[in-house]
């Protein structure tokens, strides 16, 4: 047979120093991914898309309010402790709607006397307006916020009201 | 002791097909690279399915390391196609007829899903996540489509192209509504015969994630691109970059439009998301865009020269020995995963594991190809 190629021994040493290295400081719990699923909610009439699992410490609502968007601005600083949502951080385009979307630290007095990381989404079409809202704690919003954005934007693409 | 030298067996053995082997040895290579991120990270998402949670990626590294892994299952179909219909042609020269070809390639395909049962899956157990009694993976797949397909090697290439887009379109209208994941009850024994045949799914007992008919059209594609391949092997070759671009753009299109051939609609807005496809079945987006990627990938390596093709020696040797290498590399991640990341680690400190996995199997399978190559090789290694 063939010697041994000095190349190939610099490269499997190269690989063992590697992992040798890599086993522990390397540790990183996030996948870079979030499984999600398409789920239809017949009796507010929309077509959503869910986590199905981002732990305790995140969830994500979605709602359907029977007026306009501006009503239900309203609506929304009624539960918050904000007197008024922040500047919108933009607009962004689902497949079906187009959002404004804002972020706040704020207070919801019905869950709590601490503060929460608010990402809210708003739309209406000519027959209702729309909410999406991911309500997590700060500092996990501050660990995971690539994943919780992610989950947030994914959750506006797919939102669609039922035909 | 008989001995190949690597440039006599790439360049001397004119019988053997570089262009098909160094794909075969790449997909492989991405293949390992997807199950050492199962096996050493413990970060490869549950997987594409029609229904169920479907992995919505947030991290680049994540997704790439996942989708360049998808050339490999169509790709193995495809060249499996190939390869049965050069291996039936060359024995037919040496004067097998019809009926051994077909009693080898019914042989091969038992021998394929004996192996998926009970060897293969003993792999996938040691991962350490909930396995079912019976998992029907890609090699029971590979080995049913064998034993179906060698039925159809003699066929005229229209008739092979007629199937191969029947099944291609059709199958994706046998994928049931997402809502409907996890209601089969498996209580009626047709639940059982549609996992197997038609769509990914399954309870404890048995569990599908290769339904054999919507990979099935790979294989007869590839027995067509076989018989172009001995009609006239370089205008197959010139042609398989061609296609490869039509397959894209007819992703391209299918794609953007969201319908139909996508199996669920796109999930977001980013490139990821664009490129995020289901696999669990196949569908038609994902089977154009892969096998797309892979007959460029097939006519690229058919231009290079001789010269240059010692380059891709590695691949090759990894490509003569697919069935060799599939089933030592499940048993070497997971052991390496077991001894060294018992808890899993990043996927970047995975690569290097990958390549020390790549390094160790290299010279496992030039042993095992020099073994079944040499000309007093026992029979029974034409097998595997």
């Amino acid at each position: 047979m063939r010697k041994i190629h000095p190349g190939l021994l610099v490269l499997i040493s190269t690989c063992l120093v590697l992992v040798a290295c890599s086993s522990t400081p390397f540790q990183d719990q996030d996948p870079g991914w979030v499984l999600m699923r398409y789920a239809t909610n017949e009796e507010k009439g929309i077509f959503t898309l869910e986590p199905v699992d981002i732990g305790e410490e995140a969830e994500i609502v979605q709602d359907v309010f029977p007026g306009t968007m501006d009503e239900m601005r309203t609506e929304i600083l009624k539960s918050i402790t904000s007197q008024e949502l922040p500047e919108s951080g933009g607009t962004y385009q689902g497949s079906t709607l187009t959002w404004e979307w804002y972020q706040e630290e704020t207070q919801i007095p019905d869950l709590g006397p601490f503060d929460v990381t608010l990402l809210v989404g708003l739309a209406e079409d000519e027959t209702a307006s729309y909410f999406v809202a991911l309500v997590t704690l700060p500092e996990l919003f501050e660990q995971e916020s690539e994943k919780l954005s992610s989950v947030f934007f994914h959750t506006l693409y797919a939102f669609s009201p039922l035909d | 002791m008989e001995t190949i030298q690597p440039e006599e067996k790439l360049t001397d053995r004119k019988d053997r097909q570089f262009a098909v082997d160094a794909l075969r040895g790449l997909i492989i290579v991405f293949m390992a690279l997807d199950h050492a991120n199962m096996f050493i990270a413990h970060k490869h998402s549950p997987g594409e399915y029609w229904g169920s949670g479907f992995p919505v990626y947030h991290d680049t590294l994540a997704f790439m390391t996942r989708f360049v892994t998808h050339l490999s299952a169509p790709g193995f179909f495809f060249l499996m196609g190939v390869g049965m219909l050069l291996f039936a042609d060359a024995r037919q020269k040496k004067g097998w007829n019809k009926w051994r070809v077909i009693a080898h390639f019914l042989i091969r395909g038992l021998i394929l899903i004996a192996l998926q049962v009970l060897v293969v899956n003993r792999a996938w157990e040691l991962s350490g996540e909930g396995w079912p009694m019976i998992y029907v993976g890609v090699l029971f797949a590979l080995g049913s489509a064998m034993i179906i397909t060698s039925l159809l090697l003699w066929l005229k290439p229209i008739y092979l192209l007629i199937i191969a887009i029947t099944l291609f379109i059709g199958t994706e209208f046998l994928v049931p509504a997402p809502e409907l994941w996890g209601t089969f009850q498996f209580s009626n024994p047709l639940d059982y015969v549609k996992a197997v045949w038609v769509f990914p799914s399954g309870n404890a007992t048995l569990w599908s994630n290769y339904p054999i008919l919507p990979w099935l059209e790979l294989v007869v594609l590839g027995i067509l691109f076989g018989r172009w391949l001995l009609k006239d092997q370089q205008q197959a070759y010139s042609a398989a970059w061609k296609i490869g671009l039509g397959f894209l753009s007819s992703f391209l299109v299918i794609r953007y439009l969201d319908g139909f051939g996508n199996i669920l609609p796109r999930m977001g807005n980013t490139w990821i998301d664009f490129l995020n496809l289901v696999k669990y079945p196949p569908s038609i987006t994902f089977t154009l865009l892969t096998m797309g990627l892979n007959l460029i990938l097939l006519g690229l390596f058919a231009k290079i020269s001789e010269k240059v093709q010692t380059f891709f020696y590695p691949l090759v040797v990894y490509g003569r020995a697919p069935l060799f290498f599939y089933v030592v590399h499940l048993f070497l991640y997971a052991g390496l995963g077991l001894w060294l990341t018992p808890g899993g680690t990043s996927l970047v400190a995975m690569y290097p594991y990958w390549m020390l996995g790549l390094l160790i199997l290299f010279p496992v399978c030039l042993f095992y190809g020099w073994l079944r190559q040499r000309p007093s090789a026992n029979r029974v290694l034409t097998y595997f």
